[in-house]
């Protein structure tokens, strides 16, 4: 990578960090494993710079799903998130407190596909034709996996949907 | 789920995510993308199978019959292998190392004892069926790693990664046929295969040192390090190490 490369790719990097951060944190659930998947993604990224420079983002978050995804080969296994992030500030009110335990407790029971379409749907806010490229299958396929999730977190955490209702 | 409950989710979702960001990540990753350029110039400069699709067919004329005492390593016993994984996991005292993966025992039992190692990952493939599979069931493909550990040492002490190739070369590689070093790696050596022993080559870029064995019969371990007190000299070590190889049997 020459020295403009660089420089720009620092700056892409300096720019897109937090959000890309934060999508790394949900998909983990866990603080280190979030910046081992992003610095992956990144480090492939810097590697193909010249190429994908034009649209890194879209080359970026594709490999950073496709791994998590995938994590079956770092991790061998299909597996829950084993941590909840921790809470980012001073103590909130409390029903924002039960909500973020609540949706930490679902994100952990969710396979890791799930938590993708969870993330890209709802997180990154993406519509489902760009939820369907990055993770590679149709748009149908997103809908039905979208609805399929959504009723496995409203299993998982009827207390959140009756929190809404009360609210 | 209505539109109420998507909006609590959503906002949910973005107080979870609220976290401050990790410093240096541009500076990891550009040393990330120097190793994996490292060990893409490895394997496809002395004629990786890579992700190829004819890799079976390939390998198939050039590659032993699995099962057969190929020429690699000497002295190493094949056992049995069984799917092993581990994960995030502080490496237990020596005596109680027997639920880790194979992979991880051999080399922790190469490095200088320590209390503070942590297993980022390890596991071990196996073959079911016929079949070499990651723990999970998914078929393993022909570039992909039989066994790896990564080992990181204390709080923020590096990193110690070694992978375990089955068959991954075509032809057996001689320091003349790699390809030239790129700006920014250092070669510090290459050692020709000889009788029984792989080639060996040792390059360093950006903080990060790589040693790379690679035997007759197409196996390889690749070790990649950045743990200060491990010297190129143990990585050799690790690298050409029989029963680590032998894991590729």
């Amino acid at each position: 990578m020459n020295e403009r490369a660089e420089r720009e790719f620092r700056e892409y990097v300096a720019s897109r960090q937090a959000v890309l951060f934060r999508a790394a944190l949900l998909l983990t659930g866990h603080r280190e494993d979030a910046e081992d998947l992003l610095q992956a993604a990144l480090s492939r990224l810097a590697l193909h710079w010249e190429n994908v420079a034009g649209s890194a983002d879209a080359y970026v978050r594709k490999i950073l799903y496709h791994q998590q995804v995938g994590r079956w080969r770092r991790r061998g296994r299909e597996y829950a998130v084993e941590a909840l992030p921790e809470p980012a500030a001073a103590p909130d009110p409390a029903d924002q407190t039960s909500l973020r335990l609540t949706l930490a407790a679902v994100l952990r029971q969710l396979t890791p596909r799930q938590r993708a379409v969870l993330v890209l749907r709802f997180y990154e806010d993406l519509p489902e034709a760009q939820v369907a490229e990055i993770l590679g299958c149709g748009v149908g396929t997103v809908r039905s996996m979208t609805s399929r999730t959504l009723a496995r977190v409203r299993a998982l955490a009827p207390e959140l949907v009756a929190t809404v209702a009360a609210s | 789920m209505d539109l109420d409950n998507q909006d609590r989710l959503r906002q949910g979702l973005r107080e979870l995510a609220d976290q401050p960001v990790p410093p240096g990540l541009a500076d990891r990753a550009l040393a990330g993308s120097a190793s994996l350029r490292r060990r893409r110039r490895v394997l496809t400069g002395v004629g990786a199978l890579g992700v190829l699709g004819l890799a079976g067919v390939v390998a198939a004329a050039v590659m032993p019959q699995r099962g057969v005492d190929v020429a690699g390593p000497s002295g190493s016993t094949p056992t049995p292998l069984v799917c092993q994984v581990a994960t995030d996991e502080p490496v237990p005292p020596a005596g109680a190392w027997g639920d880790l993966p194979a992979v991880a025992r051999i080399v922790l039992d190469l490095l200088p004892p320590r209390d503070d190692y942590y297993i980022g990952y390890a596991f071990t493939a196996c073959e079911r069926g016929g079949q070499w599979v990651y723990p999970d069931g998914s078929p393993l493909e022909a570039a992909e790693e039989v066994a790896r550990v990564q080992l990181r040492v204390g709080a923020a002490g590096g990193t110690l990664d070694v992978e375990i190739y089955r068959s991954i070369y075509i032809d057996v590689p001689t320091c003349a046929s790699l390809p030239p070093t790129p700006p920014g790696e250092e070669m510090l050596f290459c050692e020709d295969p000889t009788d029984g022993r792989p080639l060996l080559a040792g390059s360093t870029a950006r903080g990060e040192t790589a040693v790379v064995a690679i035997y007759a019969d197409g196996r390889g371990i690749v070790v990649e390090n950045d743990i200060p007190f491990l010297d190129i000299d143990l990585m050799r070590t690790i690298a050409t190490d029989p029963d680590l190889i032998a894991l590729a049997r």
